[in-house]
């Protein structure tokens, strides 16, 4: 039954990034925490795993219609890299309480980009 | 999260660089920072546990490329303005609650 939930959950996901062209983890992190009871850190992780394979696909469409700048995009993955590792080692120190307060404060960010760009 | 919703704007505002570009490059860079991030995650958990869920994230690709794909061919026959505001309010209603939450 679960199983079919989380299809469903990034089916929802998917046509929802699809449409406004926003990303997964912003709505999927929220939606496993207060949907399915994950901690803030195993939501995390696992929209990051589900992150991996959805912007390898995204990356080659984007490729093949010509719109891709591979330098920036390994500038920008070295260097994001490097923090993604120093950021996931410290989320896993980080008190979940904590966590999710962070991740309110992003929340809040993207709703209000959200709302300015549409 | 890959950071995509802070590296698009800053290419666009810092770099002149178009909205497209910017998204491709910006989704080319989350590649190898959500290996390495889910990678952290999983030989990093509390307690030697992995801090993801391997399997859950696979059904969650499994329904996310279906929807990407319906959602996008979608985009070009609906406005989704009051869609985007839509979601807006209830992400800020998710943090303002994740910001209060005792």
């Amino acid at each position: 039954m679960t199983d079919v939930a989380a299809v469903l959950t990034g089916l929802l996901i998917g046509v929802l990034s699809g449409l406004i062209g926003i990303g997964g983890g912003v709505l999927l992190v929220p939606l496993l925490v207060i949907g399915f009871g994950f901690s803030q850190q195993v939501a995390q992780g696992t929209s990051l795993a589900a992150l991996i394979p959805t912007s390898i696909v995204g990356v080659v469409t984007h490729q093949r219609q010509g719109n891709l700048d591979a330098r920036a995009g390994l500038v920008m993955g070295a260097f994001g890299m490097l923090a993604a590792v120093v950021g996931a080692a410290a989320a896993q120190h980080l008190h979940g309480k904590v966590l999710e307060r962070l991740f309110g404060l992003l929340l809040l960010f993207a709703a209000y980009r959200l709302w300015r760009r549409s | 999260m890959g950071g995509g919703f802070v590296m698009v704007p800053l290419q666009v505002m810092l770099a002149d660089v178009k909205p497209l570009r910017a998204n491709a490059a910006s989704l080319a860079a989350i590649v190898p920072i959500s290996i390495a991030g889910a990678t952290v995650y999983y030989l990093g958990g509390s307690g030697g546990r992995p801090a993801l869920d391997l399997r859950f994230a696979g059904l969650l690709v499994v329904g996310g490329v279906l929807g990407a794909y319906g959602g996008a061919r979608l985009a070009s026959r609906v406005s989704s303005l009051w869609l985007a505001r839509a979601l807006a309010i209830v992400l800020a209603l998710v943090g303002l609650k994740q910001l209060a939450a005792p």
